[in-house]
């Protein structure tokens, strides 16, 4: 019978949704711990801010202390420290610094000037690394919605075919199925383009 | 044109994830300075590196507007090169026709130069310390020319980060220390701009220690004798080493998670879901 067959394909295609449940709330907390971390101006300052974490994989690096804001004049320094996206350190201190009395105190204060940045930047990329479970929870909604979508796409037209009345659930069925379809085809395309596949 | 292949780009990239170098400087009178734009940068590179095997070989090697600015001599240079190393890479190029629209030589053929004028003076250099340098020199150098031979390859054949195919000289054309603008930006990817980053801040400064730790755990570390006995300067290296180490760690422990989330989502897929 076309309505048993049509209320079959829309709980399974409910249930399927029914089951992304947990990867949904999971996927908006996720977003809305990395919207929130990785802002311009974070709440929490544990975590580096998007502009200190472009500027260190764009520009080679972060100089400490840091660079002054362009156009300023440059101060001098008794250590100047770059340490770079691959590991690697150049450590510049200069020669008087280190016959001065308080040479032990300014060497402690900067070098826990470092380790703080570097704990925040070890935070923030703990952060990334969990991005591919994002992508991937995201891409398993949006073909959630494609395959709801689908059943209830199939299961109007089936319905359509037996009941007149039932033209707007084809409509609604159809229009579901295009949409589902027709995002997940560009999230693909997408995906493929920045992969480098054609 | 020079044609590195982007296999050596590559394992230069995998080289450098592989090991890592902490360097440690002794310098007089350090600003904390601003990196300039990435052509100037070059260009001061280019300048430091000159500079100096025009001070240890004056009657061998031009100064550096003589590299970089007077044609004749960098024509002059440019034959020896051919006669010296005619499988070089640059040798076809520096022998061809120059484009008239572009009135310097490019960084591609200054940095090509200047690495063979320091392995030349290398095979003779008696004392350590400058032995050092010039392997250095020669070893940034050759690494620059790879860089910049890659990023013209690529914006001849089909632009990278360039919306219209260019021509290499336009793009890696120093414009002097004045750092003028030739209508062609030069954008630099990030592993480029680590390159870049890490030799103008090093410069041709003579390294007090040097510990290079590679992945199979082997640590090696250089101390020159001038230093050798300072406290000071053992205990700063120390920490810093112990800074850089930590963030490698954290950058592996990042990159082992990311492959472990991106295998545990095709297990997933594999498994039907």
């Amino acid at each position: 019978m076309p309505y048993r067959r049509l209320a079959a394909w829309a709980a399974t295609g409910f249930d399927r949704l029914r089951q992304r449940r947990t990867e949904t709330v999971a996927l908006l907390g996720a977003l809305r711990l990395w919207l929130a971390r990785a802002s311009d101006a974070p709440d929490d300052t544990t975590v580096l801010t998007r502009a200190e974490l472009v500027a260190f994989y764009r520009t080679g690096g972060r100089v400490f202390p840091p660079e002054p804001a362009e156009g300023a004049a440059a101060e001098a320094t008794p250590f100047r420290l770059l340490l770079q996206p691959d590991g690697d350190l150049v450590l510049v201190v200069e020669p008087r610094m280190l016959e001065a009395p308080d040479f032990g105190i300014r060497w402690q204060r900067f070098r826990d000037e470092v380790a703080n940045w570097c704990a925040r930047l070890k935070r923030t990329q703990q952060l990334i690394a969990s991005a591919p479970r994002i992508a991937a929870t995201g891409l398993t909604l949006v073909a959630a919605v494609g395959d709801l979508g689908h059943y209830l796409g199939f299961g109007g037209a089936a319905a359509g075919s037996a009941y007149l009345y039932a033209l707007p659930l084809v409509g609604a069925g159809g229009a579901g199925w295009c949409c589902g379809h027709g995002l997940g085809w560009i999230v693909r395309r997408r995906v493929r383009n920045q992969l480098g596949l054609r | 044109m020079t044609d590195i292949a982007l296999k050596e780009q590559i394992l230069r990239l995998a080289s450098d994830l592989t090991t890592l170098e902490i360097n440690l400087i002794v310098k007089d009178d350090m600003t904390a300075r601003k990196m300039p734009s990435a052509r100037l940068a070059l260009y001061e590179i280019a300048q430091g590196y000159q500079d100096l095997l025009h001070e240890l070989a004056p009657e061998r090697c031009p100064t550096t507007s003589d590299l970089l600015e007077d044609d004749a001599a960098r024509d002059a240079l440019a034959q020896r090169l051919i006669e010296r190393a005619p499988d070089h890479a640059l040798a076809e190029t520096l022998a061809g026709e120059r484009n008239p629209e572009v009135p310097h030589p490019s960084f591609i053929e200054a940095f090509a130069l200047i690495q063979l004028e320091a392995e030349t003076l290398l095979a003779s250099a008696g004392d350590d310390e400058f032995r050092i340098r010039l392997r250095r020199i020669a070893g940034n150098a050759w690494q620059l020319v790879s860089m910049l031979g890659v990023i013209a390859t690529v914006a001849a054949r089909r632009p990278r980060l360039y919306t219209t195919p260019c021509h290499y000289q336009a793009i890696l054309a120093h414009e002097g220390p004045a750092g003028g603008s030739t209508g062609t930006a030069l954008e630099l990817l990030p592993d480029e701009m680590v390159l870049v980053r890490k030799a103008w801040e090093i410069g041709t400064a003579g390294i007090a220690m040097q510990t290079v730790v590679q992945l199979d755990g082997d640590i090696v570390t250089y101390v020159a004798r001038a230093h050798a006995t300072s406290t000071a300067i053992l205990s700063i290296h120390r920490d810093a080493t112990e800074v850089a180490l930590r963030t490698w760690k954290d950058l592996f422990q990042t990159i082992g998670i990311l492959l472990g989330q991106v295998a545990s989502v095709f297990r997933q897929v594999k498994e039907g879901k």
